[in-house]
Formats: structure tokens, sequence, C-alpha cells
């Protein structure tokens, strides 16, 4: 048996708005849904532990993610962690992070939040000018953002991770800049920043004026993103992976333990879950969801045997889009496959052109690499 | 021991005996075969036709019959069109009395098969000329009528889809008699797919077909119409017997070639197999003599007996020659084995294709492959890629040059990358044809600009019949293959219809437009265009090229170039930017499915030194709108 499993996702999929640029499994907040929706998330953990007893040891971090997961009453919230702590062992050191919208970070919430054992915030601002958020359809204010970040500066919470956008059409690079800039008059200890992208069946896949609007800003974004990385190094929030930046030691435990391939459980509508060689996904509608639950059976949507080709893929593309990089070694020792000759010489052609840099046995993409990590992982991989 | 021989004498002797009683008693009365094809424009319904015939005479019951019985390859089917043509054999009781044997010899339907055609009616005595009631006569009507004219066919006009409202068989009528010079008084009108007529098609074909007319003694004299590769059998022959007979066991001889082989297994087509003893005067079937190599098997050959050899083949037999020439290279190298395999394979199938090793710098080891002409080409290609699952390259498809040097000799040129340096050329000829096109009059001033942009030298146009014009052009037959066919398709929205023969060789300004993909040459891109026009060839080449590869990682330079000119470039920018921003647990699968799926894409590409050109663009030349 390999790694034992100390990660946990549980997904809350509600939300007030839905986002037009969102792939993730949400569903309109109806605040009567929750308790039913909380008791059906405790069942999926009860019978998860009943199937892996003997892997599970002391918990590194705990998701909250969504969805909206602040849709739920800290009173919800108690609840919820009441019961993953009696469930799953836990200590002072497990990292329980949540995501919170800016309309809900109110004082009250994120001292409460603190209260009942989360240890890390992440937040979802997004921007700070009023008509980006307008163009995303954002359900928060600018004004929201900054009263978020005044409760999230006075509560004991030092660890929050800030979310920002960029190459959305009308952002200019000044407007970027100013974002990232304002980031600095707070504290956080980690930023994530996301280029915007056309997700296929997002209702922003179905505006071509979004659309092209997206495709048109691709070099200007790829400017800022340039830009954003030397920026954030300035400032000692160094990049890790393609969207995500921490101070030092504030890396998010639940990222980490997902890319270097770690065993994770995730619980609740549209939840990944991963066991070595094995992945599969909860239903995304919460109807099915809950009906497979009460039959009983697994909520599972879909689920497969990954072959090793499969997996020396995944780590892979893993593997480049992170900083630390990717060991040409790992094929050979975890799936006894060899690292091509032709990988060899594109690896020395990218080196070349200022995409990646090689440190025997460790491939890692440059900034300007990682712009490219969908290309260059689809050149190295084996089919 | 005499009386052993003896016993075993007279054992032969009254086998022998035996054999001639049959033969005298149960020998076709050739006055009782009719042996006939069908001609028809695409769509006019010749397929649907032959099914209806063998419905009706019971060959198949309708259960039996899938949608078009004869056309057997997908490919086809899904085009279709006939490629291959395949026979049957139909017992039919007229209303004399008397039982016929109806040889049906389905022909390939395309203007590239002209010669298979002409064989294929060489060995009838008559034939069905469909023509749709509403469309009327199209330029391949008549092509085919004119083919079927030259082996002195008795005709039958059909008019088919007779139950469509908006069909006018009288307006067809008079097009027959016009373009044609048929009677049409006879004409039956049908439905092959309301199953009109049908009994009356029959009818005619006993009462109208003249019966074969051969000798049974005189030494066998058997047609090849058509010949194919079975895994199981060797090739399979299909004859004619025109004088003579032939048997299971008897050495033959093919005439053209003077390959012998022993016949291993004869018989029929009911369209299923069936084995016989014997083939005889007037009888159709087929042959088999565990023979490998279809090159020996020539179609328009003549088979005859090597113990009783015929003085003289039978006329009509040319070599089919390949008017259209393509590069066809494996996407990725390691592939060329499975492709010289492939090739070897098709070609077992279709002596038509011919292919010979060759390199190119840029595409590595392949093969220059001829065809008879370009949906020939097309269709090979897709086979390969189908059948044989091998990943393919094809150049842009190209003619014969016939290049004079100034040292006198003379060069034939199927790959413009060989044509040599314009000081050693004294001049150039290109292949012409003789094309007729067929059009609805509204469309005459769009397809004769067409034709002009195409080199076109006007020969007549010819008013037949109302709401017909029959447009003659002499052509390059390098403007043909460069997607004529198509754009005469489109500009008349389907309605123009179109036949050629090849007709000489001529002189032309011709000048060898090369390709470059960052500065260097690519040879699998170069053309031999005409001098006059090359600037503006050269231009939206390079132009469609930008379209068709994908932005990579650098800057790509898009040239055209004659000599060591540079006549138009367009720059495609590098790709900056591909990466997904978010890949958490959620989205792994995902990602790497979109990943493996763009991967799987690439494989269609191939590497150029450092760029990824996909299929498409070697074909580019075939994409311009002109």
């Amino acid at each position: 048996m390999g790694d034992p499993i100390q990660s946990l996702y549980i997904h809350i999929p509600f939300c007030r708005r839905l986002c037009p640029f969102c792939a993730f499994a949400v569903r309109k907040e109806r605040a009567t849904l929750h308790a039913q929706y909380l008791e059906q998330l405790l069942l999926e953990m009860v019978r998860r532990i009943e199937q892996f007893s003997d892997q599970f040891r002391t918990l590194h971090s705990i998701y909250i993610g969504g969805g909206t997961p602040s849709c739920l009453s800290l009173e919800e919230v108690r609840l919820l962690l009441d019961r993953v702590k009696a469930l799953f062992s836990c200590s002072q050191k497990t990292e329980i992070s949540f995501e919170v919208n800016p309309e809900d970070a109110v004082e009250n919430y994120i001292q409460g939040l603190a209260q009942l054992g989360i240890t890390r915030i992440s937040l979802g601002i997004q921007s700070f000018q009023e008509p980006v958020l307008r163009i995303l359809n954002r359900n928060h204010t600018a004004i929201h953002v900054l009263e978020a970040l005044d409760a999230l500066e006075t509560s004991s919470i030092a660890n929050y991770n800030l979310d920002l956008m960029f190459g959305i059409p009308g952002q200019s690079m000044v407007l970027f800049q100013n974002d990232v800039k304002q980031l600095f008059h707070y504290h956080p200890s980690h930023i994530s920043l996301y280029g915007l992208d056309i997700e296929p069946n997002t209702p922003f896949a179905r505006q071509p004026k979004m659309v092209s609007g997206i495709m048109q800003s691709r070099d200007l974004s790829h400017a800022m993103y340039l830009w954003a990385v030397n920026y954030l190094q300035s400032r000692e929030v160094s990049q890790y992976e393609v969207s995500n930046f921490a101070k030092k030691g504030s890396r998010s435990r639940s990222n980490l333990s997902v890319w270097s391939g770690k065993p994770y459980l995730g619980f609740g509508t549209g939840a990944h879950s991963y066991i070595p060689n094995q992945r599969w996904a909860n239903h995304r509608s919460l109807r099915q969801y809950q009906a497979a639950l009460d039959k009983p059976e697994w909520p599972v949507a879909f689920l497969e045997n990954l072959s090793p080709i499969q997996q020396a893929n995944e780590k892979l593309m893993l593997g480049l889009r992170q900083v630390s990089g990717f060991s040409i070694n790992c094929w050979q020792e975890k799936f006894d496959l060899d690292w091509p000759a032709k990988n060899q010489e594109r690896v020395e052609q990218f080196c070349s052109q200022g995409y990646m840099d090689w440190n025997p046995p460790v491939v890692s993409l440059l900034p300007r690499g990682m712009l490219l990590a969908d290309e260059i992982t689809e050149q190295l991989m084996l089919s | 021991m005499y009386q052993h021989f003896y016993v075993i004498m007279v054992i032969i002797g009254f086998e022998v005996s035996q054999d001639r009683v049959y033969k005298r008693r149960y020998k076709l009365d050739q006055k009782y075969i009719r042996n006939f094809s069908i001609i028809a424009h695409i769509d006019h319904g010749k397929s649907t036709l032959a099914d209806r015939l063998m419905e009706f005479t019971g060959a198949v019951s309708e259960r039996e019959s899938q949608e078009q019985l004869l056309d057997s390859m997908d490919i086809e089917r899904e085009r279709g069109i006939t490629i291959k043509s395949q026979s049957a054999r139909l017992a039919y009781h007229a209303t004399d009395g008397h039982d016929y044997i109806l040889n049906l010899i389905d022909t390939p339907g395309h203007v590239d098969f002209t010669y298979e055609v002409s064989r294929s009616l060489a060995a009838c005595e008559g034939a069905l000329l469909i023509v749709d009631a509403v469309q009327g006569v199209e330029a391949q009507t008549l092509a085919n009528v004119y083919l079927a004219l030259e082996n002195d066919l008795e005709i039958l006009p059909v008019l088919n889809k007779i139950d469509l409202p908006t069909a006018d068989p009288e307006r067809v009528c008079r097009e027959i008699e016009d373009v044609i010079g048929l009677d049409t008084s006879m004409a039956v009108h049908a439905s092959a797919k309301e199953k009109i007529g049908i009994s009356e098609i029959l009818e005619q074909i006993i009462q109208l077909v003249p019966p074969p007319d051969g000798d049974p003694e005189s030494p066998l004299r058997a047609l090849i119409f058509d010949s194919w590769f079975d895994s199981y059998t060797g090739i399979v022959v299909m004859v004619r017997v025109i004088d003579g007979s032939v048997r299971t066991g008897e050495k033959i001889r093919f005439m053209a070639t003077g390959k012998e082989y022993e016949v291993t297994e004869l018989g029929i087509f009911t369209p299923f197999q069936q084995a016989r003893k014997e083939l005889s005067t007037g009888e159709v079937g087929y042959i088999c003599a565990s023979i490998k190599t279809i090159g020996h098997t020539k179609i328009g050959d003549t088979v005859t007996l090597c113990g009783n050899p015929a003085q003289e083949p039978l006329p009509g037999y040319t070599e089919a020659k390949s008017m259209v020439f393509s590069g066809i290279y494996p996407t990725d190298n390691e592939q060329y084995e499975d492709l010289k395999e492939a090739l070897h394979k098709l070609a077992l199938n279709d002596s038509s294709i011919t292919y010979e090793p060759e390199t190119s710098a840029a595409l590595g080891f392949g093969f220059r492959c001829g065809f008879l002409g370009l949906l020939h080409m097309e269709i090979a290609q897709e086979r390969l890629e189908r059948e044989f699952k091998v990943q393919l390259i094809a150049t842009a498809p190209t003619v014969i040059y016939r290049v004079h040097l100034n040292d006198g000799t003379i060069l034939n040129i199927d790959n413009p990358s060989q044509l040599p340096p314009p000081m050693e050329v004294d001049f150039i000829q290109e292949p012409f044809i003789r094309g007729k096109i067929m059009t609805p009059p509204e469309f005459l001033g769009n397809l004769m600009s067409l034709c002009q942009e195409r080199r076109g030298i006007q020969v007549s146009v010819e008013y037949p019949a109302p709401n017909r014009t029959l447009l003659t052009y002499e052509f390059p037959l390098n403007e043909i293959v460069a997607n004529f066919y198509d754009r005469l398709k489109s500009i008349s929205k389907g309605y123009a219809s179109f036949d050629y023969e090849l007709i000489d060789y001529r002189k032309g300004n011709l000048v060898k437009l090369d390709v470059m993909i960052n500065g260097q040459p690519v040879d699998a891109l170069s053309l031999i265009v005409p001098k006059v026009n090359s600037y503006y060839r050269g231009r939206e080449l390079v132009a469609k090229m930008k379209t068709l590869i994908p932005r990579q990682m650098y800057e790509i330079a898009i040239q055209a170039a004659i000599g060591s000119k540079i006549i138009a470039r367009e720059t495609l920018g590098a790709l900056r930017k591909n990466v997904t921003a978010k890949c958490y647990g959620g989205d792994i699968t995902r990602k790497r499915k979109l990943l493996e799926k763009q991967k799987e894409g690439k494989k269609r590409m191939k590497r150029l030194g450092t760029v990824e050109v996909p299929q498409e663009a070697f074909m580019a030349v075939l994409k311009l709108e002109k």
C-alpha cells in the first residue's frame, strides 16, 4: 500500500449567482437545502471510512470549496466541522481551508470561522475594479472587496489567499497592475492569479463577443502574466504553480498533495477523489447525488483506472505546472517507462528558446514556458 | 496387367462420353443469353435499378437486397458511386415462354474510369441507358453512350424517376433524340425506386438485345473486364467468353502479358459466387487460377487456352495509363513499411494504381503514385487510411510534363521538384484534354469564366436542346486536376456535368514555384505553374497555407519563390499562450484527456524541421478559391 489518505475535499455546491465563466458543479442557492445536503455529506463520509478504514492517518489538510461555502451559516459550518473532526483524525496542525465570497466576508462571519477552527481562508475577490467585476457578472462589488479585506486583516486568520483574474476584455495593463499592487496594501500569504479562459459549455463560451474579446486580449494577458510573476517575486510571494503564488511556508497543502499524486477523498456533488491508479468523480447534479446515496449506492458518475502511461502523463503534466518541475527519472522508477531520446531533444530545444530549465534530472518551466505549459506537456507526453 | 489397363481405359472412355452427353443436353444455348450493362450519370439511379432487376428475377430476395447491392465497398456507398464493377447472372422466364440467362455487367461510374467502362461495355451486346426524367442528359451520359456506340451495342433508353412530380419525360425524350440521336419511341418509363417498368425493361432486353454471336468451336477467347484480389483464391478475373469455352483444370494464357496459369476454379455470380465446371461461348463469369500478381490480369486482355490458343487477341486492349501523380508519405516515418505493404495490397485490387519508391528531403521515404484521375486518387488515399490504417501525407496532384532539354533529351517529369534548372530546359510540354460540360444555360457565364481561369480554349458552344448547353473546351490537364470538378459543381449548384479525354501534349510557358517554410525549401510543396499567373498563385498559396498551419512556439515564415526570387511571404505569429489556468483535483482527468486529444491530432501532422504541418497544408493548392 502506498501513501495513506491525509487530504479531504468537501464541495459546497450552492451559489447565489452562477458565474458565466465557471465550469464547476454549482447550483442556485436555497438555504432550505443545506441541512439535507450536510446529512448526505456525512453519509458519504461514513461509507468511505468503512471502505478505507485502515488507510487514514491524521489529516494534513481539509479544503472546503465550492460553489460558495460561505453560503453556509456559522451554525451549519460548526455542524460540518464537528462531524468531520469526529470521523477523521485531525490535529492542531491540520490545515482547514474555507472559500469565502467577498459579500459574505463580514467581520462576524470571519471571526466565527476562526473560532470554529478554520485555519485558512480563500477569498475570491477577482478584481478591485468595479467595471471588471461587472463584466465578470460577480455577485460582489468593489466595496464588498474592501470590507472583506478589512475583516480578514482584523481577524486572527493570517493565512489567507486572494484570487485575482486577468486577461479580461476591457482590462488594461495599468488596471491590472493596480489590482496586483493593491493586494499589498493587505497581507495575503497566498495569491492565485487566473487568466480568463473560455471553458466549454459556460455562458461565456456562447457569447461570440466575449470569445473574440478574450482571444484579442491574448497578447496583453501574456504580458500581464509575465509582469505579475516578476512583481510578486519582488514582493516575496513566489510562484509555485502556473496560477499559484505564496509566501515562504504558505503554499496550500491541499494543492500540493493533489499535484504530487498523494491520495485524497472528495465529498459532495462533482467532487473528485484519487487513490493510486484510480480516480472517480461524484454526480454533478444534486438530485442524482442524493438519489444515489439514498439507495444506497456510491454517488459516482465516473471512475477511471489509470494505465501506467496515463499516470506517467499526469505526473508530467502536474510536474511541469509546478516551479519545482518534473524529474525525468520518475517515469522509469514509478512506471518502468523510458524517457524517450526525442523528448530530451525537445527539452534542449525548449531550453534554448528560454521556456525551460534543465537541472538533471529535473526539467522545470520558466515563466514564459508556464504560459505554454499545455503545449509543452503535449509535446513530451507519451501516447 | 493388361486387364487393368483395359478397365481404366473403359472408365475414362465412359467419363468422356457421359460428359459429351451432358454438354449436348444441358449446354446453354447461346440464343437464350443476353449480356447487357447499365449506363447512367451519377445519381440517375443505376444501382437502384440493378437491385430491382435482381429482385424481380429472384436473384436476391428483397430482404437480401441491401440498399444498392452491387456497390459493396464502404467508400462506394458513401460517395454513391461505383468504383469496382461487379456483375450478376439473372435467370428470367420471359413472356415468350423461354428461360433466359441475363448477365448484368456493372460499370464503374466516373470520368476517371473511362477505359474500364469501355471494356465492360465490350463484354456486352446491349446497354440500358438510364436518364433521369427530371434532370435529362448529362455530360457523363453522353460520354458513356459514345463508348457504347463505339462498341456497337444496342442501346435501350430508360427514363427513370418517372414518379417524381417534376419528371418531364417528353422533354427528356426530346433531349435524348436531339443530343444523342437515339430513337425514344420504345423508351421505358420507369421508376426503380417505385418498381415501375421493371418487367418492361426485362422484356426489351430479351427482344432487342442480340444474343452473343461467338463461335463455340473456335479456340477460347475471353475478355477480361474486371479483376480483384481475394485472400483465399488469389486474383479473381471476370471474363466474358467471346469464342470457345474454358473448364476447370485447363491451362490458360493471358495474351497481352503472356502469363500462363491452370484454372483452379471458375463460375458465376448470381450475385453470390457459384462454382461451375465450364464457361462457354457468350457466358459471363469468373476464373481463379492461383494468380498472385494483378499485373498479369490486365483489364481488356484476352484469355485463351495454352493447348489450343487463339491466333489473334480481341481488339481494344490498351494499357491503362496513370494521368495524375501524387507523392504519398507516411506521417510517421516508422510507418514506411506499413505503407509499402498497404500500397501492395491496394494495387492487388486495382491494377491502375502505380507506385514507385521516392524520397523527399522534407517528407523522407515514400512513394510516387500514379492514378487514373483525381477521384481515383482520393479514393485510393482514403482506402489506404481507412482500410490499412496508415496515416498519410499526400502531396498536391500533378500530371506528367514532357521536359525538352537543350541537349535534345526528353524527360517525363511526374514530380515538380525534379524539374531541372531553367537554363537546362529548352521547353516544357504539358498534357491537354478535351472537356465537355453539359449545363443549364443560366450557369454559362460563370462556367465560361471558370474555364478561362483554367486556361481553357473554347472549341464550341452548342445548344442541343432547350435548357441544355454543351460547352467543349480544351484544357491543360493540370488545371483540371487542381480542384476543377468541385468548382464546376459549386458554380453550377451541382447541375453541370463534366467529362474529358486526353488529346495531346502542348508546349506551355511554365515555371516551378517553390514554397519555403522558415527559409527551408519544402520539395514536397513545389508546383509547376504557368508563368503568367505564377505571382498570383504564389500569393494565394502562402496565404492559404498560413490559415492551415496552426500557430506554433515560434514565428513561422511561409514564402513562395520562383528560382531564387521570393514572390510572396506570410508570417505566422508564435503561439504565446496555451495553458489552462486551473488544474485542481477535479480538472486533472479532463485536462489529461484534452492533451491526449491534442496529441492525437498532431500525429496527423508532419514535422518539417521544427514546424508541424498538417496534412491539409500539402494540398493547399487544391483549396484555393480561384
